[in-house]
C-alpha cells in the first residue's frame, strides 16, 4: 500500500513522515531500517528529549491511511522482535533497542500483528533496564496493550496477587492488563467489568495494605486511566461508587472518587490562569 | 487585565443577538485554544479591533486553516498538542483502539457534494439540480424510501464524499463514542439530533444516518475547540475540569427536562467511511421531521448548569454567565 506524505515538502513537521512513509510502501523491506531507527540512528534532525521510538510514530499518516500503517509498522515490529535472539532481550543485549521495541508495540496496539510475537517473550521473562526503567515494564504495557481476547486474565490475576512471575509486575500492572484485556475475542471494545472490578478492589486494598502515602492520588489516577481508556462506556463515577459500596473499600477512597484533584482548582485561578484562557481573558477574577 | 479582542468582544456582549453574545462568551472563555494556535488565528484575523472583523477572522481562520486544509490545524501536534487525545499510549490517558466512535450525518447538508457528483456523472447523482433543503429532500425521498435501495445509494454517497474530499476537503468530522450515542438510538431520531446539537437551518424534513467506527480508524482524535467550527454560537467550550480525554461536550438542545450528563465529543480528519461503518451501526437511515432549533438562551443555561453538576463550583468561576 502507498502512503501520501501528507506535509508539504519544505514542511520541517514532515521529517519523520517522509522517512516512515516511503519505507512503509516499500514491498521489499528490511527490518535493518527499523531496528536502526529505532536504535537512534539514521534519523532525521529531531529533538533528542524524546526516546526515537516516538519519533518513529510521529511518522505516521494524521488521517484515514493512520490505521493501515500502523498495522504495517506493526506486522514488521512483530518480525523485528521476533528475528533478535533471546539474548537480545537479556541483560547481554540493546536495551535501548528492546525498550524501543516494546514500547513501539505498546503504543501501536496491533494484537493481531503483535500478541504472537510478544507472547514468547512474556513466558520467558526479559531482563535490563533503560534510563533506570525496567524492560519488563515496557514488555508488561507491550503485552496489556496487544490482548486479541481475555486468555491472559490468570497472567494480570497473578499480579494482582502479588504472586512470582516470569515478568515482575505490580497490582496496577495487573489492573492495567485487565483494564485493556477484551471482555472476549469478539468483545474488543469493553473490558470485563466483573474482572475490573475485582481488580479495582485488589488494588486498593493493596494501597490500603501496603500504607501508600501517594494512595489518594494513585487511586485517582487509575480511575482517570480508567475512563480514559472507555470513554462514555458507563457512567464511571456511578461504576466506582457501587464497586467500592460492594466491596466495602476504606473511607480514604472517598476523596479519590469525589471529583477532581485539589490543585485543577489552583490551576484555574492560580498562578497559571494566564494559560487557561483564550487569549488571556480575564473577565472577573474569583477575588 | 483587558482582553486583547476588545472592544469587539465588548461589541458582542452588547449586541441584541443573543446568537453573537454566546459567540463572544466561546471566545473569552475557550481555554483550550493553545498560544501557536492563537498566535496563528492573529495572523489570519490580524489582531480584530471591532465584532465584525473578530467573526470575519474566525471564520476566515476556519476556512484557510481548518475547513478546507488536508492537513487541518488541529491535527498538527506544534499547534495543536494539549488537544490531542490519541497522543497517548493505550491505558496511558488515550481511549483504547478498539472503542467505538459514532456520527451522525445529515444528507440534506451534502448539496455542494451532489452536485460534484451530477458534474462528473458518477452514477447515481447524474441529473441532480436541486438547490433548497426542501428539494434536496425530495430527491433523497426518491432515493431512500424504500428500505432495499438504501445501502447502494448510501455506499455511492460515502464513496462520493472520500472522493470529494481529495478534491476539496472539509474538515473536521464530529463524532462521540458510540456507547454515549447507543442509548439514544432506541428513542425518536430527532432525539439524536438534540443530544448531538445538531441543528438544520430549516424545519423542512431531513434524511440523516448512523456511522459507527473504531478509534483507530480515525486517525489523531483531538478535542474541538471554538477556532475548529468558526463563528458557530452552537459550540460551547468544555472547562478547565474537565479532563481531555472526555473532549468536548455538546450542548444538548432539549433543555426541558434538561440532560442528567454530558456526552464527549471529538474531532478528526475526514476518513473514508466504507458502508460497513453504517451497517455496523444498525443501518439506520431516518427521515426526520425537525421543530424549530430551540430557545439558545434556555439550551447554553441548560448546559452550563449542567457542567456546574458534573464538574463543581468551578464552572461559574471559569464562566460566569454563557450568553
Amino acid at each position: 500500500m502507498n502512503f501520501d506524505v501528507e506535509y508539504s515538502e519544505a514542511d520541517p513537521d514532515g521529517a519523520m513522515q517522509r522517512l516512515v512513509l516511503p519505507w512503509l510502501s516499500k514491498d521489499h523491506w528490511s527490518t535493518k531500517d527499523l531496528l536502526g531507527w529505532i536504535a537512534g540512528r539514521g534519523l532525521p534532525p529531531v529533538s533528542g528529549d524524546e526516546e526515537p521510538y516516538v519519533w518513529i510514530l510521529q511518522g505516521l499518516p494524521l488521517g484515514a491511511q493512520r490505521h493501515a500503517a500502523e498495522r504495517e509498522l506493526a506486522g514488521r515490529l512483530a518480525a523485528s522482535i521476533s528475528e533478535l535472539s533471546v539474548t537480545a532481550f537479556s541483560s547481554q543485549g540493546d536495551s535501548k533497542l528492546s525498550f524501543g521495541l516494546l514500547m513501539t508495540a505498546a503504543s501501536l496496539g496491533c494484537p493481531e500483528e503483535l500478541s504472537a510475537a510478544l507472547r514468547p517473550l512474556f513466558e520467558r521473562g526479559v531482563s535490563g533496564e533503560w534510563n533506570g526503567i525496567p524492560i519488563s515494564d515496557a514488555l508488561v504495557l507491550a503485552v496489556a496493550g496487544n490482548q486479541l481476547d481475555n486468555t491472559l486474565l490468570i497472567h494480570w490475576k497473578r499480579y494482582l496477587l502479588g504472586e512470582t512471575t516470569p515478568v515482575p509486575g505490580s497490582p496496577e500492572d495487573g489492573l492495567l492488563g485487565i483494564l485493556l484485556m477484551p471482555a472476549s475475542a469478539e468483545a474488543r471494545d469493553r473490558p470485563s467489568l466483573e474482572a475490573l472490578q475485582d481488580a479495582l478492589t485488589c488494588v486498593v486494598r493493596w494501597f490500603d495494605s501496603a500504607g501508600e502515602p501517594d494512595r489518594v492520588d494513585r487511586l485517582r489516577a487509575l480511575s482517570s486511566k480508567v475512563e480514559a481508556t472507555y470513554p462514555g462506556l458507563k457512567h464511571w463515577a456511578s461504576f466506582f461508587a457501587e464497586v467500592a459500596d460492594r466491596d466495602r473499600w476504606p473511607s480514604w477512597t472517598r476523596a479519590a472518587l469525589n471529583g477532581p484533584a485539589k490543585d485543577t482548582q489552583q490551576k484555574i485561578f492560580g498562578r497559571s490562569a494566564e494559560k487557561i484562557y483564550w487569549p488571556r481573558y480575564v473577565e472577573k477574577r474569583a477575588e | 487585565m483587558p482582553h486583547r479582542y476588545e472592544p469587539s468582544i465588548a461589541t458582542l456582549l452588547g449586541s441584541g443577538e443573543i446568537t453573537e453574545r454566546a459567540l463572544a462568551r466561546n471566545v473569552m472563555h475557550d481555554h483550550r485554544v493553545t498560544p501557536a494556535r492563537a498566535e496563528r488565528f492573529d495572523q489570519v484575523a490580524a489582531r480584530p479591533s471591532t465584532a465584525r472583523e473578530l467573526t470575519d477572522g474566525l471564520d476566515s481562520y476556519y476556512q484557510r486553516s481548518v475547513k478546507t486544509r488536508r492537513l487541518p490545524d488541529f491535527v498538527m501536534r506544534r499547534l495543536n498538542h494539549e488537544n490531542v487525545v490519541s497522543d497517548l499510549p493505550t491505558g496511558g490517558g488515550s481511549p483504547k483502539r478498539e472503542v467505538y466512535l459514532a456520527r451522525v450525518l445529515i444528507l440534506n447538508g451534502l448539496r455542494l457534494l451532489f452536485q460534484y457528483g451530477h458534474a462528473k456523472r458518477i452514477l447515481g447523482f447524474r441529473g441532480f439540480s436541486e438547490t433548497s433543503w426542501s428539494g434536496i429532500t425530495r430527491w433523497l425521498d426518491e432515493r431512500l424510501s424504500l428500505a432495499s435501495m438504501r445501502g447502494d445509494f448510501i455506499e455511492r454517497i460515502l464513496n462520493l464524499i472520500y472522493l470529494y474530499s481529495r478534491h476539496e476537503p472539509f474538515q473536521p468530522s464530529w463524532c462521540t463514542t458510540w456507547t454515549a450515542i447507543s442509548p439514544f438510538l432506541p428513542l425518536r431520531a430527532p432525539r439524536w439530533m438534540q443530544v448531538l446539537g445538531l441543528s438544520t437551518p430549516s424545519t423542512t424534513p431531513i434524511w440523516l444516518i448512523v456511522l459507527k467506527y473504531q478509534v483507530r480508524e480515525a486517525g489523531t482524535l483531538c478535542r474541538p475547540t471554538q477556532l475548529d467550527c468558526g463563528r458557530s454560537y452552537l459550540h460551547f467550550p468544555s472547562p478547565p475540569a474537565a479532563p481531555l480525554y472526555r473532549g468536548g461536550h455538546p450542548v444538548d438542545l432539549r433543555y426541558n427536562p434538561r440532560s442528567t450528563d454530558v456526552i464527549p465529543e471529538f474531532i478528526h480528519k475526514q476518513i473514508w467511511h466504507p458502508l460497513r461503518h453504517w451497517t455496523d451501526a444498525g443501518s439506520r437511515c431516518e427521515r426526520v421531521t425537525l421543530t424549530s432549533a430551540g430557545d439558545l438562551g434556555a439550551q447554553r443555561s441548560a448546559h452550563h448548569a449542567l457542567l456546574q453538576t458534573v464538574y463543581g463550583p468551578s464552572v461559574p468561576l471559569w464562566m460566569p454567565a454563557c450568553v
